[in-house]
């Protein structure tokens, strides 16, 4: 039995297989945009955060009534939360993992000619606080520590600054491997005299978790700072983990206490625990990825029970000449492999319109909304998925087909 | 003939539950997904202030310095630039070149009842007297301030009921002193619940919200001369530290101004008139740039700030591409299921019926299923509103369905429907009747 039979048949019986045809077209071009968009949001959810798990609490966007945070405001606010029982370790930071307040994206360029915007972490002691893992080089040390002043053009007046920076982004800068002591230069006017990697950790979140996509998760820094006149602070804190609680409740008491009157009216001190924050970020993607798994699910089930309703009724209408094949010698195993490839040969059509489909669909959609070009391995993921739907939903019309004894050839229907 | 067809329908959807159940709820799924993201784009699509919004603009002219070499902008979350500074909002607004016209900024500070009980942190508006008949905020008790009170800086302060009850655990407090930031301020006046969606004017603090309202409502000049000053400002002239709660006055933008323009010619001569200000401010040596100036509309302000978010958006189109698909599978559905009773049919046509006979009964079919179906999907339609509001987005907790909207939603199930099943009904309304009666 060839191709050529099946194709002047399926010529002969057009309004059928068309639908089917129609059908997979859409739901592979769903398909593939939905698992796409999924992914987008799956993957940031899993990555590694790099973050001492039960430790970290953050202290987002203290704001200054009227003036600017001085370098003694913040050391005493540093000192403040130390004395807490159960701190460990407090770190002044501007910029702080999964908060909404201010980010520095940094473009950095290495010597191999690689450019990556990363986001930058300014603070002092930020390391400890956050409880990364450094796995070479070395921590900051006190002389590493350079004052910045948020209001000035070019803070670090020209100085190369030493960073640490994650291992992925240490892969990604200097492909050779060696990063350590390696030279960066700076595309920001606030760093006009470049970088120098001492310390590489293993992993460290980018402020957002929207754009820890496509591997980018890591892409961030340390700079060690010593911050002053800032309108706004932020702190990491530390804690012993069985005493977290306790310390997340004396925070805001302890900060009132020692800034008093120069705490901004009407902002609250709003500490969190880093998981608190992951879950609070979390749970509107969560709900977001739940939505577009039953997308793919639902799609899925929908496309299967259509293509089994259209074969079953297509297949059941051609039961007489089934019977005739039989009786011309025709053995099961041959009916069986007719149905199934015929079935490939629809879906296949419908999957090469479906890819195309898909791709003009993403470029809509990426010419409207801020949505990335989708990745051409995506593509055959929704081709194989709806090959083997197909293939599924037709194996028990084909079989009760092939299961047709020879005799009803002789019977009318 | 009408209860005719209806009989065959339901007939016909009876005749095979299996199919039809299939078809239902197919339908159901489709519509519902549809109309889940629907419900929400209409929600955050809806006027913020109906029969109010459609006459207010929000007038802007450029008074930034010349932009510098490698300059960081501060502006507004949004980037757009739309603040004025007091002097030239103070001109603009002393004009009186539209109906009406109001300066604002928003404020959030810590407030306090007389006698020294609980400091609570509440967001409102200082404004100039206009604003209340402008933006349409109800009293409940009390009065608004007046422009006199404007001019002489007077401390008084309009609250809501909500904030009132919180502080002085009574909704009628006319007459009594609210601290704000510390000072003290008369409360003259009680204002109803008022919270438009999305919040048009101060989309930097938030644009959609179940939680926040505006509820505390002073003049401008008292709130300057309290000392309490901004909260916020959209960027100084230079050698202005960025520094919260003490905005450099006279030296950055932090008001904006709305207007009132009843007609097509009103707003043309309003623009013009924005336009010469700019150049009068520009020759005088006062505005850097060349003249600029804008005036927004409230929708095209909401459009421009990107307020109802891409995501809502991309779902309406992913939802409309799964009703597609239901669509395809449901006409595929329907065709085998009419083909199947060609027999019947070719004897209905043996015995006289017309085709056009044929395709109504079809199409009746298809569109009770499509009726079943939208039943069916408004409670799957609450149910992924009630997802919808699980994640908690602050524009999610708004996405409920009302009963107007439904009603649109129905009528597209039974278009939906009908259009499904014009195809299987056009082929089915083809069956040659001498060859079905043969064969049966």
């Amino acid at each position: 039995m060839s191709v050529r039979h099946i194709v002047s048949s399926l010529r002969r019986n057009q309004l059928m297989p068309l639908l089917v045809v129609v059908q997979v077209a859409i739901a592979c071009a769903i398909l593939c945009n939905a698992f796409f968009l999924l992914d987008q949001r799956l993957a940031p959810m899993l990555v590694p955060d790099g973050i001492a798990p039960g430790q970290v609490i953050e202290v987002d966007q203290i704001v200054a009534n009227g003036r600017s945070w001085s370098q003694a405001d913040i050391q005493g606010g540093r000192q403040a939360l130390l004395a807490i029982p159960g701190v460990t370790q407090v770190a002044p930071a501007m910029g702080i993992p999964l908060s909404s307040s201010m980010r520095l994206g940094m473009g950095l360029t290495s010597p191999a000619g690689v450019t990556v915007t990363a986001d930058g972490y300014l603070g002092e002691g930020m390391l400890d606080a956050l409880g990364l893992q450094l796995v070479a080089g070395r921590n900051f040390s006190a002389s590493d520590y350079e004052d910045f002043n948020m209001q000035n053009g070019d803070p670090f007046k020209g100085k190369q600054i030493p960073i640490i920076i994650t291992r992925a982004l240490a892969t990604k800068l200097f492909p050779d491997g060696n990063a350590l002591g390696g030279r960066l230069r700076g595309s920001n006017a606030r760093a006009s005299g470049g970088w120098r990697v001492i310390g590489i950790v293993s992993h460290l979140l980018r402020y957002q978790i929207a754009d820890a996509t496509d591997g980018r998760a890591d892409y961030s820094m340390l700079i060690p700072a010593r911050i002053t006149d800032t309108p706004l602070i932020s702190y990491v804190v530390r804690t012993r983990a069985s005493e977290r609680e306790q310390v997340l409740k004396a925070i805001p008491g302890a900060l009132k206490k020692q800034f008093g009157s120069s705490l901004l009216s009407g902002n609250d001190i709003n500490p969190n625990t880093f998981e608190g924050l992951r879950e609070a970020v979390f749970s509107s993607w969560r709900a977001a990825v739940w939505l577009l798994a039953s997308v793919c699910v639902v799609v899925v089930l929908v496309t299967a029970m259509g293509i089994m309703g259209l074969t079953g009724y297509w297949v059941q209408q051609r039961t007489r000449q089934v019977g005739i094949r039989r009786a011309l010698g025709a053995r099961r195993v041959d009916i069986l492999r007719y149905f199934l490839l015929e079935n490939l040969l629809i879906v296949g059509i419908g999957i090469l319109a479906g890819m195309v489909l898909a791709y003009g669909i993403n470029l809509f959609l990426m010419h409207h909304y801020e949505l990335q070009r989708l990745p051409w391995t995506w593509l055959p993921v929704g081709a194989v998925a709806l090959f083997v739907l197909g293939q599924l939903a037709v194996l028990s019309p084909a079989r009760r087909a092939a299961a047709v004894p020879p005799v009803v050839a002789t019977r009318s229907v | 003939m009408f209860g005719y067809n209806f009989e065959l329908a339901w007939r016909g959807l009876r005749h095979h539950p299996r199919t039809t159940l299939l078809v239902v709820l197919t339908m159901a799924l489709g519509l519902a997904s549809a109309m889940t993201t629907l419900t929400l784009l209409h929600v955050l699509s809806s006027d913020p202030l109906p029969g109010i919004s459609q006459h207010l603009y929000m007038g802007w002219v450029d008074s930034r310095q010349l932009p510098k070499a490698g300059d960081s902008t501060t502006g507004s979350a949004s980037g757009i630039p739309s603040h004025l500074k007091l002097a030239d909002a103070q001109a603009l607004l002393t004009a009186h070149r539209a109906p009406a016209q109001v300066m604002l900024t928003e404020i959030i500070q810590d407030v306090q009842n007389d006698s020294g009980g609980k400091t609570q942190s509440a967001v409102g508006i200082a404004a100039s007297s206009g604003l209340f008949p402008m933006f349409g905020i109800a009293l409940l008790h009390g009065r608004y301030w007046t422009p006199a009170e404007d001019a002489a800086h007077a401390p008084v302060v309009v609250i809501s009921g909500g904030l009132s009850r919180e502080v002085f655990g009574t909704q009628d407090s006319v007459g009594r002193t609210l601290r704000v930031g510390g000072k003290p301020f008369r409360v003259i006046g009680v204002s109803a619940k008022w919270a438009p969606q999305p919040h048009f004017y101060g989309l930097d603090l938030w644009a959609f919200s179940s939680s926040n309202a505006d509820s505390l409502f002073l003049p401008v000049g008292a709130l300057l001369d309290s000392g309490l000053g901004p909260f916020a400002s959209g960027g100084c002239d230079d050698d202005t530290p960025l520094i919260f709660g003490k905005v450099n006055v006279p030296h950055c933008r932090w008001l904006s101004l709305w207007v009132q323009l009843n007609d097509a010619a009103q707003v043309a001569g309003y623009r013009q008139f924005l336009l010469d200000y700019a150049s009068q401010q520009h020759g005088a040596g006062r505005f850097e740039r060349p003249p600029h100036a804008k005036l927004y509309s409230v929708p095209g302000w909401l459009a421009l700030n990107h307020v109802v978010p891409d995501n809502v958006r991309l779902n309406v189109w992913l939802a409309g591409g799964f009703l597609l698909l239901c669509m395809v599978n449901v006409a595929g559905l329907l065709a085998a299921r009419f083909l199947r009773r060609s027999v019947e049919i070719g004897v209905r046509r043996a015995l006289g019926a017309p085709r056009q006979a044929i395709f109504a009964q079809c199409v009746w079919e298809a569109g009770m299923a499509g009726v079943l179906g939208g039943a069916l999907a408004l409670p799957l339609t609450s149910f992924g509103l009630w997802v919808v509001r699980r994640q908690h987005q602050g524009y999610t907790d708004l996405a409920h369905l009302d009963p107007l909207t439904f009603a649109g939603l129905f009528g597209l199930a039974l278009v939906v429907g009908l259009l499904v099943g014009m195809l299987p009904a056009w082929r089915a309304c083809r069956v040659e009747p001498g060859l079905q009666v043969k064969s049966a």
